[in-house]
């Protein structure tokens, strides 16, 4: 199975990368490809569990991200730096994604076969 | 190297477009092939036979669709992105009843299972603009 990893590491609402980035990952899914998202810098406010963009009026990209697992794609990284940086913690997200440490992003980019930028 | 290129960029705001052709020009040049183009985001104006670059600036438009002749390139405008933009083929001005349709080939409109096929066939995958 084609392994491949979405990389999203924009803010949910300043543009449509999310949203871009989200829809890609489930056609990939659907596509019966090993897909995983990988969540950097900015990207972590895609998670937070606490957002109400009804008024922008924009789709709530954490509940577009609830519905991830549905459509099999169960791989979702953050990176514990970014979480420290926002004063965030593990609490504040939806879904509990796998947290990592900067150093491990080079090898889980190594593992993919492909990767798309968002 | 079979590559599928990916582009975000607008073409008349960022240098997206231009790096990614040229890009794409030396590849060929030193015989690898591109797979696919696939233009997202606002990379869709690429797409538009109605661009009027003004006098001594680059004309993308022109420029990707000679490239794309030549070359016999498969360049997809993203569907969603494309509509909602005001950029549509013959057949979506139909559906959507509009006055005037501006893609035209070489370039064809089509949704993001173009992309994930793109990024699965090729060898490499190369993002532009984002």
């Amino acid at each position: 199975m084609s392994k491949i990893c979405i990389v999203s590491s924009h803010s949910p609402y300043s543009s449509t990368s999310v949203r871009d980035g989200i829809e890609s990952l489930l056609v990939a899914a659907s596509f019966d490809m090993d897909a995983s998202l990988l969540v950097l810098g900015d990207g972590i406010l895609q998670l937070l569990n606490k957002q109400a963009p009804e008024s922008l009026p924009q789709k709530n990209t954490g509940s577009l991200l609830q519905a991830l697992e549905i459509y099999g794609v169960e791989s979702i990284y953050v990176c514990e730096q970014d979480l420290v940086d926002r004063g965030l913690t593990q609490d504040d997200l939806i879904l509990t994604p796998t947290i990592i440490s900067r150093s491990q992003v080079p090898s889980l980019l190594q593992e993919q076969d492909s990767i798309l930028n968002f | 190297m079979n590559y599928t290129l990916v582009i975000h960029g607008a073409p008349a705001s960022s240098q997206a477009c231009q790096t990614a052709l040229s890009f794409a020009q030396a590849a060929v040049k030193r015989g690898h092939s591109i797979y696919r183009v696939f233009f997202l985001g606002d990379a869709v104006h690429t797409g538009s036979s109605l661009t009027v670059p003004p006098q001594g600036e680059a004309n993308l438009h022109q420029a990707w669709k000679e490239f794309g002749e030549e070359h016999q390139i498969d360049m997809v405008i993203c569907i969603s992105a494309a509509l909602k933009r005001g950029l549509l083929d013959e057949s979506e001005a139909t559906r959507y009843d509009k006055a005037a349709s501006n893609i035209e080939a070489p370039f064809t409109i089509s949704g993001l299972g173009q992309l994930i096929d793109g990024t699965a066939a090729a060898d490499r995958t190369i993002t532009f603009g984002n």
